[in-house]
């Protein structure tokens, strides 16, 4: 039990200073003025909300029942997606695995090497998946080919930087005794780096692939073929029932394919 | 800092170096190797200065000289035996390391001596993070003797261990310096364990060669001069 005397010695709570105070008002009256900037310039209304209600009702009303006539397209259409995520994503690891050495700051052979690499990275992460789809089109012609190579890209970006950084974090240890041993960059690489972080890439990678898979239809509305490919032509031409059956199959894939990513990379880690 | 350390490591003996926290013990020997680049001096290595050493040059005097860490750093993913032979990478060619078959027969065969040297052959598939930290502190010297060095560096290579443990490893290591002929170079912070396996004492301090005795002749004071900073005796 505390004595009074050691209680008038706790030190007291140190109070914000008033200059404090004053710019955390600021900091939250500044807030307000963006998101108020934001509300306006969206033109949001929580009245239209409301009024929009019938449309929403009617587009409910024409896409039930969902047509079993594009049944077995969507399917085919389906496993297309997720053949092009399976390439896209491939190519990525592997591509990503040969950027990452140069990336990772702890590894990199220069301070040049490592810029060059991460500004790859940034590029090919900063654009979208879709767009790089947009410029592939013309390039390869229309069809998953497209949307392979597009995401393929894309993901080197996203890849390489969350491979970089799990390299980063990584125990040195394994990799100063092989260095130590007279071990070179790729026996280093190969012996100490990789088995440290091989549960973490597989697991990076099939979130990839997940993620992939539901990038795929992006690609696809901009004729990267695929299930985003028939639902976007379903949505444009009004097949709102079409568009329904494809939009189910959707889901039943993207939960499966979820699922299946989970558990895989909850067995891995 | 370092300022003009100069040790001699010599084949067949113990050297046991004892100093406090932040004396630059452990810097002394990462120096050593070059995995600390010194910001001024010279490091020489097995007679040669190794300071602006190049890439292969430098992968070839470490090759000479074999480290084992304060942190044991073995692959934990790794099997014992594949562990042992990462000592000998130094001499495989890199090609190898592309292909399905990594160690030629001979390091294969040094392998097992090596592990048998350190009593832990019935080990050998076990994966290295299984292993106790008195095992895998082993492990770490078999793979410094896989690696044909003259030379073996030990970083307070009992630190983590309980007192059986380091007894076991420090026992290993004077035998290997006494039976094998190498030279081996111990950081330790225990006065009483360098006393009974050590060949040969320095100390250091804030950076500096302070004492270098026998055993029998390292006075306590001076011992408690490097963890105090004062001589009482003198």
């Amino acid at each position: 039990m505390a004595t009074e005397a050691a209680r008038l010695r706790r030190p007291a709570r140190p109070r914000p200073g008033s200059a404090r105070r004053a710019l955390w008002l600021l900091a939250a009256a500044g807030a307000v003025a963006i998101y108020v900037h934001a509300w306006n310039d969206v033109d949001a209304s929580f009245t239209s909300l409301f009024t929009s209600a019938g449309n929403l009702g009617d587009l409910v009303r024409r896409s039930v029942p969902p047509s079993t006539s594009v049944l077995h397209g969507s399917i085919t259409a389906s496993v297309v997606t997720l053949d092009t995520a399976l390439l896209g994503t491939t190519a990525a690891l592997v591509l990503s695995l040969l950027i990452t050495p140069l990336a990772a700051r702890n590894l990199s052979p220069h301070r040049l090497v490592y810029e060059a690499a991460r500004l790859v990275i940034a590029f090919t992460r900063t654009i979208p998946s879709f767009i790089f789809a947009l410029y592939l089109v013309t390039v390869v012609g229309l069809g998953p080919y497209s949307a392979a190579l597009a995401l393929a890209v894309h993901s080197v970006g996203t890849l390489g930087k969350l491979f970089a950084e799990t390299i980063e974090d990584m125990d040195m240890g394994p990799v100063d005794a092989l260095r130590a041993a007279g071990a070179g960059r790729l026996q280093v690489f190969l012996h100490a780096v990789l088995p440290g972080v091989a549960p973490s890439f597989v697991s990076l990678s099939l979130y990839r692939y997940d993620v992939n898979v539901r990038d795929s239809l992006a690609t696809g509305f901009v004729g990267g073929g695929g299930i985003g490919f028939l639902l976007f032509n379903s949505i444009q031409l009004f097949q709102y029932r079409q568009a329904a059956m494809e939009l189910t199959v959707l889901l039943v894939l993207l939960l499966a394919v979820e699922r299946v990513s989970t558990v895989l990379r909850a067995r891995i880690v | 800092m370092l300022r003009g350390v100069d040790l001699d490591a010599r084949p067949g003996e113990l050297l046991v170096v004892l100093g406090a926290n932040g004396s630059g013990k452990s810097t002394l020997l990462r120096c050593a190797l070059r995995l600390i680049e010194p910001d001024a001096g010279r490091i020489g290595l097995a007679g040669r200065d190794i300071t602006e050493a190049g890439a292969a040059e430098l992968r070839e005097a470490r090759r000479r000289a074999a480290m084992v860490f304060q942190q044991i750093q073995l692959v934990r993913r790794r099997s014992a035996l594949e562990n042992v032979g990462f000592g000998a990478l130094g001499r495989i060619e890199g090609w190898r390391s592309l292909s399905t078959r990594l160690f030629p027969d001979d390091v294969v065969e040094a392998s097992w001596r090596a592990l048998e040297r350190v009593g832990l052959a019935e080990k050998a598939w076990q994966r290295a993070d299984t292993l106790s930290g008195g095992q895998a502190q082993r492990v770490a010297i078999a793979r410094a003797l896989c690696q044909q060095a003259e030379v073996i560096l030990a970083d307070e290579p009992v630190s983590s261990l309980d007192p059986r443990a380091a007894d076991d490893v420090l026992s290993l290591l004077a035998d290997i310096a006494h039976a094998d002929g190498l030279a081996v170079v111990c950081v330790l912070h225990q006065p009483e364990l360098a006393k009974r396996y050590g060949d040969r004492i320095v100390g250091i301090a804030s950076g500096e060669l302070v004492f270098e005795r026998t055993p029998a002749t390292v006075r306590d004071d001076e011992i408690a001069h490097l963890y105090l900073g004062e001589l009482d005796g003198d």
